[in-house]
């Protein structure tokens, strides 16, 4: 059985050809687009460090003096006791657990300074976010930090902490020097790399991922720098809120209710409420956009298999009408037939899976695949897309060639063969 | 033309499911390469309001370093107000130089005694309304002396017109735009969020904002730039002036020690949307490198398919072909035919596939577009932002590729039948 089908693979290898071309391309884009969405998921499964459930925007300004309302502040001191104030009642009203401030700290947000610490010989590698923060801050994204201190215990760290002080990720010596923790440079002094001003490490908190599709093992990291004096907090331009949990429903409305009385103090005013779930939403827009485009390739992909297989093996069907009506009539079962229309297309995959297989790996060689936690050459991931990607394809032939299949099981020799 | 079309069509009736296969197979490949090229084609095709994309230079973001940071460090973001004035308004060669905050922003906007609610508001200038192509329903844009002066004016769009009057006749009157009375100048059609430039409900002047203050030094601050030449011709000379100045304001900047980094700016609109970050420059022969691998990967696949499924029609016709060829026709012309019938049915197969890229694009904007502006939903989609000469030349230049990848070596081979073998039935 296995012989005559492989010498009628043989017999056919001109339209065989066609189909082994067509099913290595396939192949070998499936893996590498396999290979991306692998990676992507794995990313996107990685812990955010942060939770933006019920946390919301608000986005706090100043009347200009345009405004009849305009307030001419005599001190800088009461400009900031003003936003100080209006900080105050937001953090009074009942449905909202708490509340901090930033400076171009908040997430899912491209707009951020930087920041190169060095201590020693030792330089946190790539783009370090510099998280410019209140205490409100780390508990209202609830982070947490490395040796377990909840986010009020964190808070309560950064309250405490010095202004020339700050708070680093856990992992940010790890993908540079293998170096674990963070935890034995607590207490140290680090040196910004830019203008060798010294920073003291206080605490350090679980990785915070940028977004949803940045690895923690990838190139950027962060560091939490406290906002405590009044001189500082003239810069922010960032407040951030988390509602309990059952207080969400019109929470927004509900706020813009009261921006034009009892949220407005001096020339401080709200002018719109966003929820981090929209906030999110948008920011990862291209991210999840490129996802879907992988997909959509893959099912393109797939369809032409399907497409090409179904043709062929139609066509091929209506050519051997009299050779399969001949196999009925000596013995051969429905399920013969059957079987042997399915398996034509199975091994012409398993004969070029490993031709493949040296493509996908000479893709990786060659770095051209996707880059995860500091390789390209990860070998589940590299024999699991090629098991996934076979599996796919063959369930395909599967369905491709399970019509034709049907219609010669449906041949009868003795109207096949009356003209013999 | 008549009996190609003729044999065309006979040879897909009789072989029904190969000829579905064929065009589903060949709709397919055009439908994912038109979607392909209208993703990108969105962002830089020409449409109302941003009807000159096609000529317009774009510098969003500058790069700064200073020399006390000995090379360690730069500051990347939009400009000031001051770098505007001095590089950008200093420009005579262009036909037109607008500056705006580059995205909107959210404002709060009232009647004058009505409720408040949340609009997106963009800060621009005078020359914003010569760059842009808005149709005005109402009034008419602020002009360079409001702009100058600081006049408290605005220019409304007609769903935010209606949303505070119940009408978009709105000239003249009045509302609050964050605390402060405003009076609105114009009113303007509705502009889709995939118009990342143009996309607001309400334009103001920025010297009625606080924009211009919204400095981090001398020339970093809030403010993006697009110039406008007077016509495609002139993008050098517009270049060569924009350098002049540029020269000019860093020899003032390199006093306090700071020095630009220009990474080939300003950009034209297919650089400008493929270089998001302001920290890294363009490398657009790597996005063409993708995009055509892309496309090559999209129409291979499909065109050995094809290859296979005229091969296969082919060898079915070979006793017809050996025919013709006995009666003295020439393998020139049955390559011709047979090329020329391919084509055919390679057309209708891609205008179905355009058809249905459109059709998708409308009904699954929100999931194939990216909507640039800060809605975060896709709306404002006409055929016209999508469709255009050099898309549909595209749809038929792939259906030609497709056809030629695909029809000439089985057409190479039939018009090669040996006539005695083919009236044989040999192979």
């Amino acid at each position: 059985m296995k012989r005559k089908l492989l010498r009628q693979i043989l017999n056919e290898w001109t339209s065989n050809l066609w189909l082994a071309i067509e099913l290595l391309i396939v192949s070998v884009v499936m893996w590498w687009l396999c290979d991306q969405l692998w990676v992507s998921e794995a990313v996107y499964r990685e812990p955010l460090g942060f939770d933006y459930s019920h946390c919301y925007r608000i986005e706090v300004d100043e009347l200009t003096p345009q405004s009849p309302d305009f307030k001419q502040y005599t001190d800088r001191e009461a400009r900031i006791d003003d936003f100080i104030e209006l900080m105050r009642r937001l953090e009074a009203r009942p449905e909202i657990e708490a509340a901090g401030n930033g400076v171009n700290s908040y997430f899912y947000n491209h707009s951020n300074s930087g920041i190169a610490l060095c201590i020693d010989t030792l330089r946190a590698d790539g783009w370090v976010v510099k998280r410019l923060v209140t205490p409100g801050f780390i508990k209202v994204f609830r982070i947490c930090g490395a040796n377990g201190e909840t986010p009020e215990q964190l808070a309560e760290i950064l309250a405490k902490s010095p202004s020339s002080s700050f708070m680093a990720p856990d992992n940010m010596f790890r993908n540079k020097y293998g170096i674990q923790s963070m935890r034995d440079f607590v207490g140290k002094t680090f040196y910004e790399d830019m203008d060798s001003s010294a920073l003291t490490l206080t605490a350090t908190y679980k990785p915070l991922r940028y977004s949803d599709f940045q690895s923690m093992y990838g190139n950027e990291t962060s560091v939490i720098i406290p906002i405590l004096s009044k001189g500082h907090m003239g810069y922010i331009n960032e407040a951030v809120v988390r509602v309990k949990e059952n207080m969400d429903k019109d929470f927004a409305e509900r706020l813009m209710l009261d921006a034009n009385d009892r949220l407005r103090v001096g020339n401080w005013y709200i002018s719109s409420v966003d929820s981090f779930d929209e906030i999110r939403r948008t920011f990862i827009m291209g991210d999840t956009q490129k996802r879907i485009n992988l997909i959509a390739g893959s099912l393109f992909l797939l369809l032409n298999i399907f497409l090409g297989v179904l043709g062929t093996f139609w066509f091929r069907t209506s050519q051997r009408t009299r050779e399969i009506a001949l196999r009925v009539a000596n013995g051969a079962t429905r399920r013969d037939i059957f079987r042997r229309v399915v398996s034509e297309g199975l091994v012409i995959l398993l004969a070029v899976t490993p031709i493949a297989g040296v493509i996908d790996w000479l893709l990786t060689h060659y770095e051209l695949n996707a880059f995860y936690m500091g390789t390209f050459f990860q070998p589940i991931r590299f024999f699991g897309c090629i098991i996934l990607v076979v599996a796919l394809i063959s369930f395909i032939i599967l369905i491709g060639s399970c019509i034709p299949a049907m219609k010669a099981m449906k041949i009868s020799p003795a109207e096949a063969l009356k003209t013999e | 033309m008549t009996n190609y079309i003729k044999q065309a069509f006979s040879s897909l009736r009789s072989q029904p499911l190969v000829s579905w296969v064929g065009i589903s197979g060949t709709a397919l490949a055009i439908f994912m390469i038109m979607a392909v090229v209208m993703l990108e084609e969105v962002k830089t095709n020409p449409f109302a309001p941003e009807s000159n994309r096609d000529r317009w230079l774009v510098q969003r973001y500058a790069s700064i370093t200073n020399e006390a940071w000995e090379g360690k460090g730069e500051g990347n973001g939009p400009m000031s107000y001051d770098m505007i004035k001095k590089v950008f308004y200093a420009m005579e060669t262009p036909e037109a130089v607008t500056a705006t905050t580059g995205g909107c922003r959210q404002a709060l906007l009232s009647e004058t005694s009505g409720k408040a609610f949340g609009a997106k508001m963009l800060d621009v200038d005078h020359g914003f309304w010569k760059v842009m192509d808005f149709s005005f329903i109402d009034g008419a844009p602020f002009d360079k002396g409001e702009f100058e002066a600081g006049k408290a004016v605005a220019v409304l769009s007609e769903s935010t017109a209606r949303r505070l009057y119940g009408t978009t006749q709105a000239a003249g009157r009045e509302l609050n735009i964050n605390h402060a009375p405003y009076r609105v100048k114009g009113v303007v059609r509705d502009v889709s969020t995939l118009a990342p430039d143009t996309y607001a409900d309400i334009w103001v002047p920025y010297t009625t904002t606080n924009a211009a203050d919204m400095v981090w030094n001398d020339h970093m601050g809030i403010l993006g730039a697009i110039i406008l030449p007077k016509s495609k011709a002139d993008i050098p000379e517009v270049r060569k002036e924009y350098t002049r100045l540029m020269d000019e304001y860093s020899r003032g900047a390199a006093i306090n020690g700071w020095k630009f980094i220009q990474r080939e700016r300003p950009y034209d609109q297919e650089t400008a949307v493929n270089t998001p970050w302001a920290n890294v420059g363009p490398d657009m022969k790597s996005v063409r490198k993708k995009r055509y691998v892309t496309w090559a990967i999209l129409l291979l696949v499909p065109a050995v398919n094809l290859s296979s499924m005229t091969h296969s029609r082919l060898s079915r016709r070979r006793e017809e072909i050996g025919v013709r060829r006995a009666f003295g026709a020439r393998r020139s012309t049955i390559l011709a035919e047979l090329f020329t019938e391919n084509l055919i049915i390679t057309v209708i197969a891609g205008i179905i596939g355009m058809i249905l890229s459109v059709v998708f694009a409308a009904y699954g904007a929100e999931s194939m577009f990216e909507p640039a502006a800060a809605g975060g939903v896709v709306n404002g989609l006409t055929p016209g932002m999508l469709l255009s000469w050099k898309t549909f030349g595209l749809a038929m230049l792939f259906c030609f590729i497709l056809n030629l990848v695909s029809a000439s070596l089985p057409a190479w081979q039939a018009s090669r039948t040996d006539v005695v073998n083919a009236l044989a039935g040999k192979k």
